[in-house]
């Protein structure tokens, strides 16, 4: 099974190609704001050195967010337009569950800007409770109450050092809990902020 | 050179997800346009962050549609064309992503297109495109001049210094109350007008450019001024008089931009050709240029498509124009290269 793995939720981007269990390839880079230009030449280099033609791709795993808006939505260009055109499955998980990995009560906290994280509690791979918003004040407050936490993530905003996990045990978790997709036109990003917050 | 090729075509610079192909650059064989107009409406106005989010829901059942009706399947065409900008970023970004991901997979050649292009281009569909040519390219977006001495060679002799006219028909519409979008809603209560208010020229620098904020402005004060004094707005001889105060102005640019360059075809682009009266005045205006052949594109291909998109795009695959993997949205993209 040739799998290729896309996030681009928050500021890096990472590519992969996983085959049998095994990442065959992989493009892991700060890419703020760039993701957009690097998307396609990260996924023919990481095809280039699989030895993969496109057309033997089987299946798209992606992180559907939460994380910046521009950000998430073009992973999710490049798996509705494959699925348009071939027999490609899609699969998707979310940006926490990919810094958390397979690790045991991580709280993932990515930048939601105006003072606010997108954040979640990850335990094994699997989300605790679903993504929501939190102010800084909120984490700190779940930072205390949970000694027994590891928090992961944009830890700049509650005034630590960013901490990242291992990417690669990232992926091997997104992809062994994704979800299949089952009606591709239907799939949007996960945005937490509604349509209601961009009217004047 | 063979002029054959068929182009597959993506648009999402504003608010239609559209995809289109094309063969030989004027024949459509796929024209698919998912307008997101009923979602903005209730916005009042285009939300550029609704816009991205709407394009992400479109683009995959537009794909489909346009590869199913078009009786070709992605293998035999021959580039893909797509609209760098300019426009929306986030709404751009999606077709640009769309068309790269094409690119890839079935490996062809990326072809970028300047959606300014497209609206003349569009003029393929109807009618021989003869240079010299100057178009006149009017939308929500753009108020352009643009002077074209050969194929895809483009020179903009005037664009506006503020609003697009487009721009300036909502914004007027919104203070008379008519909803969103303003150019169809004036266009129709104009009929219905005659003159009765009077509003100040235009002026503007340069000689062919055009300046609609000044009428945008006195329209408002206008407004104000019948209700401070408790006299009831005539809303159609109100719509009457904008409209022929602005397509003066255009009309008076196009006159102007016809005598002092060599012209052998005039041709009507955007949105906003769709207006009625500005259809009859250009027509009546070019009768007394007989020599000057005139383009008015049906309605079908003057709001925003892919199909446009298509028909540039086969001149520009054919003059060896070409986009790689680390190309771009460009929101400023710029006309003249
Ligand atoms: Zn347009």
């Amino acid at each position: 099974m040739k799998q290729l793995f896309i996030d681009t939720a928050h500021r890096h981007l990472t590519v992969a190609c996983v085959e049998n269990d095994v990442i065959v390839s992989l493009f892991h880079q700060d890419a703020f704001k760039s993701q957009s230009e690097k998307v396609m030449d990260a996924i023919n280099e990481c095809f280039t050195e699989a030895d993969w033609q496109p057309r033997q791709l089987e299946s798209v795993i992606l992180t559907q967010g939460p994380g910046s808006y521009t950000g998430v939505r073009i992973a999710m260009t490049v798996a509705k337009v494959l699925a348009s055109v071939a027999p490609i499955s899609i699969f998707t998980t979310t940006s926490l569950q990919l810094i958390a990995g397979s690790s045991k009560n991580t709280f993932v906290l990515l930048d939601a800007r105006s003072s606010r994280a997108y954040g979640g509690l990850v335990n094994e791979g699997l989300l605790v409770d679903d993504a929501s918003i939190f102010t800084i004040e909120q984490v700190q407050q779940l930072k205390e109450n949970h000694p027994d936490w590891q928090f992961a993530g944009d830890l700049h905003l509650i005034k630590e050092t960013e901490r990242w996990m291992d990417i690669k045990d990232g992926i091997m978790t997104c992809i062994r809990y994704a979800t299949l997709v089952e009606d591709i036109d239907a799939l949007i990003p996960l945005y937490l902020k509604s349509n209601q917050e961009y009217q004047l | 050179m063979s002029n054959k090729s068929l182009i597959c075509a993506i648009e999402t610079s504003c608010d239609e997800t559209a995809i289109a192909f094309i063969e030989n650059g004027n024949k459509v064989l796929s024209n698919i346009v998912s307008s997101q107009i009923d979602t903005h409406r209730a916005f009042g106005g285009v939300m550029p962050e609704v816009a991205s989010r709407l394009h992400i829901e479109q683009i995959s059942v537009v794909l489909k549609e346009a590869i199913g009706k078009s009786g070709v399947t992605m293998d035999d065409v021959d580039a893909i064309a797509f609209t760098q900008g300019p426009g929306l970023i986030g709404s751009l970004h999606i077709g640009v992503l769309a068309s790269k991901t094409l690119a890839w997979y079935f490996k062809k050649p990326l072809v970028p297109v300047h959606h300014i292009a497209g609206h003349i281009y569009a003029n393929a569909f109807v009618t021989e495109i003869k240079f010299p040519l100057l178009a006149l390219v009017v939308s929500g977006g753009h108020t352009e001049l643009v002077y074209m001495k050969e194929d895809y060679d483009f020179e903009i002799l005037g664009t506006t210094q503020d609003d697009a006219i487009g721009e300036a028909y909502d914004k007027v519409a919104r203070v008379m109350e008519l909803g969103y979008p303003g150019g169809p809603a004036i266009d129709a209560l104009a009929k219905q007008g005659t003159t009765q208010y009077v509003l100040p020229r235009v002026r503007t620098e340069k000689p062919l450019d055009f300046s609609f904020s000044g009428l945008k402005s006195a329209v408002l004060q206008l407004v104000l001024k019948e209700e401070k004094h408790g006299r009831e707005l005539n809303k159609a001889n109100l719509a009457y008089t904008f409209q022929e105060a602005v397509l003066d102005e255009v009309l008076l640019k196009t006159k102007k931009a016809i005598e002092t360059v060599e012209v052998r075809q005039v041709v009507l682009a955007g949105g906003v050709s769709a207006n009625s009266r500005l259809r009859d005045r250009l027509t009546k205006m070019m009768d007394s240029y007989p020599n000057i052949a005139l383009s008015i594109p049906p309605l079908w291909c003057t709001t925003d498509n892919a199909a446009m998109i298509g028909a540039a795009g086969a001149v520009a695959f054919k003059k060896g124009i070409r986009a790689d993997f680390s190309t771009s949205a460009n929101a400023g993209f710029d006309l003249e290269v």
